[in-house]
């Protein structure tokens, strides 16, 4: 308990100087990047479009996590959190360069999404050539694994489409090219009674899908993410020169209205970006889903930047085995919601099994390795860092909690991959096997946490570590678990 | 440096317990209560709660005598009122153990005063809704197939059914929480029994208190226990309803059939067993007198947990209706079209205004810390709540695909008198454990008094240390 106490006013919580550089070094790394991808997108923009989603939505999802962080902290009027809610505040406060960074989207978005497409009016089908290609993707996957009975399926042009079923069975999916679809492609894809069905069904959602309204949404949820991201960080920043309460105050009393607007907009644009790739898949829990996975990424990432900014002798007091432990319980709290809510959603369509939801689950198990991927993301997103993280002594060791922090990380990025591209094959049908990584996705990846971490590195420069005039400051510096 | 856990005023933080309250006086105030001869309105609301559960105990006998059909259930709503009863009192079930587990991870001081109120209200409500899985079965002689017993017919249950998942997922919950009740008990019981001045008094609480001596060594193994069972109540908080709510989600009836259900299930439930919580602690410490132990700090937080989880189940009602519209499924529409504007469009709105509309009023400091306003508010959510269930289970099943076979439930007597009866069980239990049981966790709330913390020294203490024990002991009342 001999724990020194920290005299904030005495101790300067600024970067240290061997950091000062290191926004210059992400920023750089991140323009390579945004040269590649750049590249990428002229030489190959259908591929190009879903690296750059995903390489936007790894990062997007840290910085709503973080924001998140931060609007909860001030809602319940925490103290423990105090010290590290600073960097959470930094993460979010990089929302509107992200903003920014979601112009590409908005350029290649008739590559992403099928219902906005030149060819997506009214029939929102896949051009028959795709449709043709898309055929192999199962059927070659069976014949790798020398999966006798499922080719069999295949091989016979069915008379009927609908009754393509088992292993096949993508029923009223956007692109899913059931066994007919191949024998159809020469007279038209509109004649198969599938595709009258599916053209009906993207009628239907018009209403919602549709190019103004996607475009009208998109800049809402953005304006709302960078105003809510800059107002947190700004009212912490001003309580560091001016003291006092009023800046908590007013954080607190904002708190409320910001967690709504925050969870309708996350929700809805998961829907927009990453649920309409497929605009035939519904499933209610999906905001959940991906809000599940923003935080978990952004506890990881806070985990591992306030760990490298431990050179400062005062800060590493200031963040302390403590506050670790802390972060570290609440990390495998949201691994297992993680778990829980990805569980609950491929639990229910399994069991229903219902035509118009299983393509979600087929797209990630019967292609190529996607069931490969998906048991990574079993085994590395919930079922070791659980056991992982269950001791507190691995909670209270820095490298160790550092490691298992930088692991989700990694199974972060697996995660989104994972949500994005299944998708590449049946929208674009350039990757006919399925599962085709490309350089591009890298670049993508590169760019997008060059120029976001770069501009938060950057704010770091300018501003304490920690909120040194947060009232509560001293109980978190006091902290202990018991 | 200053003890920096005393509230801080200007950010609007105020203390945990009451004015006046002291050791002494919060044992005096609990243990009194188990001590003295009951008042006369304790007597007055058991022997009506204990009419009731009769009643009940009737309509359940005739039930058997007769068979299924004396309630309103027919085809094509085939689950009614039991279903419903049965969902609404596992959700009523889910405050005792967030507040004890989910609370206590979560540092929150503040559930000390109302833990052992809420864990006893869940062990009745599991009760409650364990009735009626055990009674619509029909053959309630062969209830017992529910459970995997080895069995020389070769009978198994079907475990690839919810309905078998709920049966395991309740009965491990209502063990959990029992145990997490009694553990908790231990030190209080402990305190009844040193307090007890007739002998069989001193020993039936002496022989339930397992020798607390209240030595550190005991203590040590306490907390430890006590984390532990939180740490596994946890996931049973979420398991529960989640698996409750797989009964209807794992089908593909429309209405039922919604990927969000697990979490918007257990928001519900959370919801509706705070509401529970907040009716019947407003009746209790006004008559028992603990206002300076369950302050109106304590009641504006539980109506501000009442906001959130409204919300939360705001917003799953919300994502139900756009995904039935986004979907593009006709009859999802339809389903979620004729819960608002068919002819249980009256339950419906009912649900969206108590649930969705009412907590609103939490918004307003003014009304989350007035006592009739929330005492409404608790009431109406848990009429909502029940609502709720009625709405997800027989507008999904009434209008069937075959429109020849569209039909409209009425409850009959049997189904009123059955629900009513389970609220007569609730009470008469409740009310007993009011009359024998410590209701506050005495040795819990005195933990977060400043004076139990040993680097408390406020600054006016300072100046006359030896005087630091407060004079107020004797304040209450």
């Amino acid at each position: 308990m001999a724990k020194e106490q920290l005299d904030v006013s005495k101790e300067s919580f600024n970067l240290p100087a061997s950091w000062g550089n290191v926004w210059k070094i992400c920023a750089g790394l991140g323009l390579l990047g945004l040269a590649g991808a750049g590249f990428g997108m002229f030489s190959d923009p259908k591929r190009a479009a879903f690296s750059w989603l995903f390489g936007f939505y790894v990062f997007l999802a840290i910085a709503l996590g973080s924001l998140f962080f931060v609007i909860v902290q001030r809602l319940v009027g925490a103290h423990w959190s105090v010290t590290v809610r600073r960097t959470a505040e930094f993460l979010a406060s990089g929302l509107p360069v992200l903003a920014v960074l979601w112009v590409p989207i908005l350029l290649l978005a008739p590559h992403l999404f099928p219902w906005l497409g030149d060819h997506g009016h009214g029939g929102g089908h896949d051009t028959p050539h795709v449709v043709g290609q898309l055929e192999i993707v199962p059927a070659a996957h069976a014949a790798q694994h020398g999966d006798a009975p499922k080719p069999a399926d295949h091989a016979a042009p069915a008379k009927a489409p609908a009754a393509a079923g088992g292993h096949d069975a993508k029923g009223g999916s956007h692109g899913a090219a059931t066994a007919g679809d191949a024998a159809h492609a020469g007279h038209g894809a509109l004649g198969d009674p599938h595709d009258l069905e599916h053209a009906e069904l993207m009628e239907k959602k018009k209403p919602y899908l549709n190019k103004s309204f996607f475009m009208i949404r998109a800049v809402i949820y953005l304006a709302i993410w960078s105003l809510l991201g800059s107002m947190f960080f700004a009212f912490s920043a001003r309580e560091d020169r001016e003291k006092g309460v009023a800046w908590t105050l007013k954080a607190q009393r904002w708190a409320p209205v910001s967690m709504i607007l925050f969870a309708f907009s996350l929700t809805f644009a998961a829907f927009d970006w990453l649920m309409s790739l497929d605009p035939a898949w519904p499933s209610t829990i999906f905001g959940v889903n991906i809000f599940s996975a923003a935080v978990v990424s952004a506890l990881a990432t806070m985990i591992v930047v306030t760990m490298a900014l431990r050179g400062s002798a005062a800060y590493a007091k200031a963040v302390n085995t403590e506050h670790y432990h802390d972060l570290g319980k609440l990390l495998i709290g949201f691994v297992c919601f993680w778990a829980y809510i990805s569980f609950s959603q491929f639990m229910l369509i399994w069991y229903a099994a219902l035509p118009e939801e299983t393509p979600f689950f087929h797209k990630r198990w019967d292609v190529s390795i996607w069931s490969q991927v998906s048991l990574a993301l079993i085994v590395g997103h919930f079922v070791f860092p659980f056991f992982f993280l269950l001791s507190r002594n691995v909670k209270r060791n820095l490298g160790m909690l550092r490691l298992g922090a930088l692991f989700i990380l990694v199974m972060h990025v697996v995660d989104m991959y994972w949500f994005v591209m299944p998708n590449v094959a049946y929208n674009t049908g350039i990757d006919p096997n399925g599962f085709a990584p490309s350089w591009m996705d890298a670049a993508a990846l590169i760019a997008v946490g060059g120029i976001y971490f770069g501009f938060v590195f950057y704010r770091m420069t300018k501003y304490p570590l920690i909120p040194v005039g947060d009232p509560r400051l001293a109980r978190s510096l006091a902290f202990q678990n018991a | 440096m200053s003890y920096p856990y005393l509230p801080k005023k200007e950010l609007g933080e105020v203390p945990l317990a009451g004015e006046g309250a002291t050791f002494r006086s919060l044992t005096e105030a609990v243990a009194r209560v188990t001590e003295n001869p009951a008042p006369r309105g304790w007597w007055i609301a058991f022997l009506s709660a204990a009419s009731f559960l009769g009643v009940m105990t009737i309509a359940i006998g005739y039930l058997f005598w007769t068979g299924i059909g004396v309630w309103g259930n027919n085809a094509p709503v085939y689950w009614a009122w039991d279903i419903t009863n049965f969902v609404w009192w596992i959700g009523i079930g889910h405050a005792g153990t967030l507040i004890s587990a989910v609370l206590f991870l979560f540092r929150q001081k503040w559930r000390t005063s109302i833990n052992r109120f809420a864990e006893a209200m869940t062990i009745f409500a599991v009760i409650c809704a364990l009735v009626f899985p055990g009674i619509h079965v029909g053959r309630t002689w062969y209830a017992y197939y529910m459970l995997p017993l080895p069995s020389e017919m070769q009978m198994w249950p079907n475990f690839k059914s919810p309905l078998i998942w709920d049966v395991f997922a309740v009965s491990t919950y209502a063990t959990v929480s029992t145990l997490f009740w009694y553990v908790g008990l231990i030190p209080d019981l402990a305190t009844l029994r040193d307090r007890a001045r007739n002998p069989l008094r001193k020993k039936i609480y002496g022989a339930l208190a397992l020798g607390w001596r209240g030595a550190n060594r005991h203590w040590q193994n306490y907390e430890r226990a006590y984390l532990i069972l939180a740490a596994l109540s946890t996931p049973l908080v979420l398991s529960v309803h989640s698996v409750v709510s797989f009964d209807f989600a794992t089908s593909v009836l429309p209405g039922w059939h919604a990927t969000i259900f697990p979490p918007y299930f257990v928001a519900g439930a959370v919801f509706s067993g705070f509401a529970m919580v907040m009716t019947l602690m407003l009746i209790t410490r006004a008559v028992y007198g603990m206002r300076s132990i369950v302050t109106m700090k304590h009641l504006e937080l539980m109506n501000k947990i009442m906001l959130v989880t409204g919300s939360l189940v705001g917003y799953a009602y919300g994502m139900e209706f756009f995904i039935a519209w986004y979907g593009g499924n006709d009859y999802e529409l339809f389903c979620f079209k004729n819960r608002a504007f068919g002819p249980y469009a009256w339950a419906y709105w009912t649900m969206i205004s108590c649930n969705v509309i009412s907590p609103q009023l939490f918004w307003f400091k003014k009304l989350r810390t007035s006592i009739p306003v929330m005492f409404v508010v608790s009431i109406t959510i848990n009429i909502g709540m029940w609502f709720e269930r009625f709405v997800i289970i027989v507008t999904s099943l009434h209008r069937d695909f075959l429109p020849s076979s569209w039909g409209y439930f009425r409850p009959t007597l049997v189904d009123i008198f059955t629900y009513c009866g389970t609220l007569g069980l609730f009470f008469t239990a409740f009310l007993l454990f009011l009359r024998w049981v410590p209701m506050i966790a005495i040795a819990e709330v005195k933990g977060v008094l400043p004076e139990s913390d040993p680097h408390y020294h406020p600054e006016e203490a300072h100046a006359d240390h030896h005087h630091a024990e407060p004079v107020a002991a004797e304040a209450e009342e």
